[in-house]
């Protein structure tokens, strides 16, 4: 594979993986106010492609924010227990638009470099031509 | 054949570590967000041409030994370790891209030069 | 190089053979008017290989296993290559044809 094509390759992981992050946030917002919901989280792994020789990366195990439910009070609701609350999902709507703000940014930079590639590879042929 | 004449066969060089560290950008740049990924670069390229030609001259190889033998490291990044162990810096992996994709363009314009002078010396209009 | 009307056609005949790639050997230094048939000659061999470095290097490419920067590089030498045999055959014939037109 000719450097261009894995740079190309490179960035192309790096905007699915940022891709990826912004599907799971935006399912994550879309269910805040879902009783019970855990919001997901994903990890990034850098792994090695022997075929392409380059370092990719792919999204790891999803996890479930484990962290306790935010309980509202709401007796008028029918999920609610005896004392009147209830338990709404443990979406942190601050960090989700932060890693929304970096997930964008991230993809931003893997398609610039995506076309820098690009460009590189077409100003190597124009050398063919005259 | 244009082996012999050493515009040519440097500016090749510098196209071919320019594509190469362009890569290793492109990697980094992916692996921005990925925990514990050290950022990478490639040696500079004078220090890479000199290394090369001296070993070009003691197989005597010539250009022959600019195959894309370029060492890459682990970049030492300065002051931007996020707290998952990740070192590259956003910023500063889109300037080295940046730096990259110049230094290929200048390479390649001066290939294109090169040329373009052998061809006038053909004697017709390049 | 003794300029005589015979020996032009004679050497012409030997450049159009050396501009035959299969026959070039190293012939055209022996008959003569030496250095610039054996330039020719040596410009039509470094043509041949230069074009068949370029094409092998291209079809590589093309089934996606070379590098193309050095793609770019054999078909640049390819084609400069090319021009300069081009170059030297018309400035052959310019000279055998000049040489003809003379007045004896």
């Amino acid at each position: 594979m000719n450097v261009f094509a894995k740079a190309m390759n490179a960035a192309a992981s790096g905007m699915n993986a940022q891709g990826f992050r912004m599907r799971v946030i935006s399912e994550n917002v879309a269910n805040t106010d879902t009783p019970g919901y855990q919001s997901k989280q994903i990890s990034f792994e850098n792994t090695y492609d022997r075929a392409a020789d380059i370092n990719k990366v792919e999204v790891g195990r999803m996890t479930l924010d484990l962290s306790p439910l935010q309980r509202s009070y709401d007796p008028a609701h029918p999920l609610a227990d005896e004392s009147g609350y209830v338990e709404m999902s443990n979406v942190n709507m601050v960090s989700e638009m932060a890693d929304s703000r970096e997930a964008g940014r991230s993809y931003e930079a893997n398609l610039a470099t995506f076309n820098q590639a690009r460009t590189m590879y077409s100003s190597l042929l124009d050398l063919l031509k005259r | 054949m244009l082996e012999n004449i050493k515009m040519l066969t440097i500016a090749s060089a510098l196209q071919r570590h320019s594509a190469e560290r362009h890569s290793v950008i492109a990697e980094n740049i992916a692996n921005a967000d990925t925990r514990n990924y050290k950022a990478k670069d490639i040696e500079p390229f004078d220090q890479a041409f000199a290394r090369l030609s001296r070993a070009g001259v003691e197989n005597n190889a010539g250009g022959a030994a600019m195959q894309s033998e370029w060492r890459t490291f682990e970049a030492a990044q300065l002051g931007s370790h996020s707290p998952n162990g990740n070192t590259v810096s956003l910023e500063e992996q889109m300037m080295q891209s940046i730096e990259a994709q110049q230094s290929h363009e200048a390479a390649t314009t001066i290939y294109r030069k090169a040329i373009d002078i052998l061809r006038m010396s053909l004697g017709r209009n390049a | 190089m003794d300029i005589n009307a015979f020996n032009a056609a004679k050497t012409y005949g030997a450049a159009r053979q050396s501009l035959r790639p299969e026959l070039t050997g190293d012939k055209p230094s022996s008959s003569g008017s030496g250095d610039a048939f054996n330039a020719a000659a040596k410009a039509v061999k470094e043509m041949g290989a230069a074009v068949a470095q370029g094409e092998q290097a291209a079809s590589q490419m093309m089934v996606g296993k070379a590098d193309p920067h050095s793609v770019v590089e054999a078909l640049a030498s390819a084609e400069l290559a090319v021009e300069t045999a081009v170059t030297l055959r018309n400035k052959v014939v310019e000279a055998y044809q000049e040489l003809i037109r003379m007045p004896v």
